[in-house]
């Protein structure tokens, strides 16, 4: 079959990925790196066999995505526009202001960014930047190394569609010493828009960096971000990640990470996620060599009709490393959180240490949780302890501060508070963790 | 007078807890309220404070000439009504100085005095932490969460301190303290009672007595003050037990 057939064919049964494999189609294929092109054509290759996931895949329960499947999206190059100045400023962080990429509607916006002075040799540029300076090469090898999701469409979507991001390079002892700010700022006011970033961090042997990926909206609307990172860390490398997803709540957000570690290295990551009708927030972690440590922490707030859902998969595959999970969860009105978190510790892997803990905080009686720890364990040797709560908030401790003369709105804000704000206090970055703070404040003050 | 209890009845569900409680404090008193556990001294204790659990079925609550049945807890306490607990509540993720500093504003601003910022207030709480021995390292760390038996009650007493409030009703403050510990929590009530305010201790033993010297000494069992009296009356609870008073009663 030809794969023009097989695309009438997907198009038969799924017009979502079949006007994905249109958008690809019609990208500019101009001087494009023939691995570049051979990448595009092997997604789309994997593409035209895919149904979409739905409630019968393990790794899709619980979700209904009809308003993601059935609505059509202009490419990210059709709903071009400009980043709002304003909106910028506002969302700047002060620490990075010498490292700031800005992405219009997943378009990379140079004169909204500004990276400077960070370095020898540290790289932070984006896609259609090495492109049009012929520089794609830089690149080539961080790109695709791990095959966690080679059949996963949202993935292959990516692979076959994306063509800017941001690309972080930081050779080897090299420390970069202020945070790089990714701030995806999207305007849902035009038509329905889809977006497919490629974010590539790479932190060379000894090397050091902290990047903060955000996604705002300067106007709120229907659009979908479908996200790949590719992160990868060298020998005693170090690497602190913050994520924060505040995309519109019409709008959908899904993200693949992929997590690449070297001996003694040490990864550390923290997700939050506030916004978008639908997320979904995936983690692949893979150990390629010894005493590493890796934390993927998480903190979901979620209201309304939002849905959010968190898979990770941490797969400790060589002895002696580390792995911290702690994922906090609110959920309050009709709300639905989904939580797997899959730890593997593989038959070589001994001596790890590994703790999971996923806690879930109801705040109405229609609110809704879903939460499965997996640990699969082949080693004899290791430390594991995982576990999962869903509760409410406590009556005695709501009684003890109206005993000190707090109201019960505020004694309840004060609560919800106080259980997320355990997981935005290791993040460094001053200024984003009192922002993060304030708006956790700021919603647990609104419900 | 700051506290009136008449004919107080009260149930926890179905079951009657308090059976007819009078009581009356006036400024710069201190009354003591000794009985046997399930006496329902601690029930008292709580429904002061609108402890939820527990439905005044009839008799009446006043404080300073309000009906108490019409304020809700947080409304008693900005009045000034404190109450201690005999099991202080752990609160992670709320460090203890701005869980007071928040608690102390609320009451600043019912007063309709100004707010404090946190740099104010660290100046006002370190100065009062002294009233009670405590360690500064005690306001970083998440309320009542990890502190002994003995640092949760010197915590409640500091609350008090902060607060300042008109009636503190103290529930077995003394419960599971070290004689060291009862003495410094002894001591910050003593310099926390004056001629405007008053306290309630509300104790199982005579032993606290000897360092917080009582106006009035009541006696409860079975939900209510069976016998009331001076600071004599503890001491004779503590040679005779309190089989002596319902016997009495029981007797009478």
């Amino acid at each position: 079959m030809s794969l023009a057939e097989k695309k009438q064919e997907t198009m038969a049964r799924h017009p979502f990925i079949a006007q994905f494999i249109d958008h690809s189609n019609s990208r500019d294929a101009d001087g494009l790196p023939q691995w570049w092109s051979e990448s595009r054509t092997d997604a789309l290759q994997r593409l035209v066999t895919l149904d979409v996931p739905g409630p019968k895949d393990e790794e899709w329960k619980f979700l209904n995505l009809k308003s993601l499947y059935n609505a059509t999206y202009l490419s990210e190059g059709a709903a071009a526009t400009e980043a709002d100045e304003a909106f910028v400023k506002e969302r700047s962080i002060p620490e990075a202001k010498a490292a700031t990429l800005v992405f219009s509607n997943g378009r990379f916006k140079p004169a909204a960014s500004n990276v400077d002075g960070l370095g020898e040799g540290v790289r932070v540029t984006s896609w259609s930047e090495l492109r049009e300076a012929g520089d794609l090469d830089a690149v080539r090898d961080h790109v695709g190394i791990a095959d966690f999701w080679e059949d996963d469409l949202f993935y292959n979507l990516n692979g076959a569609n994306f063509e800017d991001g941001a690309v972080i390079l930081v050779p080897r002892e090299t420390v970069v010493e202020v945070p790089i700010h990714l701030l995806y700022v999207s305007d849902g006011s035009g038509e329905r828009f889809a977006a497919h970033p490629r974010n590539v961090i790479v932190a060379g042997e000894n090397a050091e960096v902290t990047v903060i990926e955000e996604y705002a909206t300067s106007v709120d609307g229907e659009y979908f971000h479908n996200v790949v990172d590719e992160i990868s860390l060298g020998a005693n490398a170090e690497v602190r990640h913050v994520k924060v997803q505040r995309d519109s709540k019409e709008a959908q957000h899904v993200a693949r990470n992929i997590i690449t570690l070297e001996s003694n290295s040490n990864y550390e990551a923290t997700a939050v996620n506030l916004g978008a009708a639908f997320s979904r927030n995936d983690s692949y972690a893979r150990f390629d060599g010894s005493s590493i440590e890796c934390t993927l922490d998480g903190l979901v707030y979620i209201g309304g009709t939002q849905v959010s859902d968190t898979h990770t998969a941490i797969d400790h595959a060589l002895p002696d490393s580390t792995s911290y999970q702690l994922q906090k969860v609110i959920v309050d009105d009709r709300a639905h959180s989904i939580f797997n978190g899959k730890i593997f510790v593989r038959e070589d892997a001994q001596r790890i240490d590994s703790n999971q803990l996923n806690q879930n905080l109801l705040l109405s009686r229609r609110a809704r949780v879903n939460t499965k720890p997996q640990l699969e364990i082949f080693a004899d040797d290791v430390v594991c302890s995982h576990g999962a709560t869903v509760g409410q908030l406590q009556d005695d401790q709501l009684f003890y501060l109206m005993t000190r003369g707090m109201d019960e709105e505020r004694a309840r804000s004060l609560l919800t508070y106080a259980f997320a704000a355990e997981v935005l206090e290791d993040i460094e970055v001053d200024s984003l963790r009192t922002r993060l703070e304030g708006l956790l404040m700021e919603q647990t003050t609104r419900n | 007078m700051l506290l009136e209890v008449k004919d107080l009845h009260v149930r926890a569900g179905d079951e009657p807890i308090l059976k007819g409680v009078n009581l009356e404090v006036n400024a710069g008193e201190v009354h003591a309220i000794m009985g046997p556990n399930g006496s329902g001294k601690s029930t008292l204790a709580k429904v002061l404070a609108g402890h939820p659990a527990y439905e005044v079925t009839s008799g009446s609550l006043h404080f300073e000439g309000d009906d108490l049945s019409e304020l809700d807890t947080d409304e008693r306490a900005r009045a000034g009504l404190f109450l201690a607990f005999q099991y202080p509540v752990e609160i992670p993720g709320v460090s203890n100085a701005q869980f007071m500093r928040q608690a102390y504003n609320e009451r600043r601003k019912a007063q309709g005095k100004d707010e404090l910022d946190p740099l104010q207030f660290d100046d006002h709480i370190r100065e009062r932490m002294k009233i009670v021995d405590m360690d500064p390292k005690f306001l970083d760390r998440s309320v009542n969460v990890d502190f002994s038996g003995g640092e949760k009650k010197r915590n409640e007493i500091l609350q008090m301190a902060v607060l300042e409030p008109t009636l503190a009703v103290l529930d077995e403050t003394d419960s599971g303290l070290d004689i060291d510990a009862l003495r410094t929590v002894a001591g910050g009530i003593n310099s926390l009672s004056g001629e405007d305010n008053a306290v309630v201790l509300v104790t199982h033993y005579q032993r606290i007595l000897d360092y917080v010297k009582p106006d009035y000494v009541h006696v409860m069992t079975d939900g209510q003050i069976v016998k009331s009296g001076d600071k004599q009356l503890a001491i004779d609870l503590e040679e005779h037990g309190y089989d002596w008073v319902t016997e009495e009663q029981g007797a009478a």
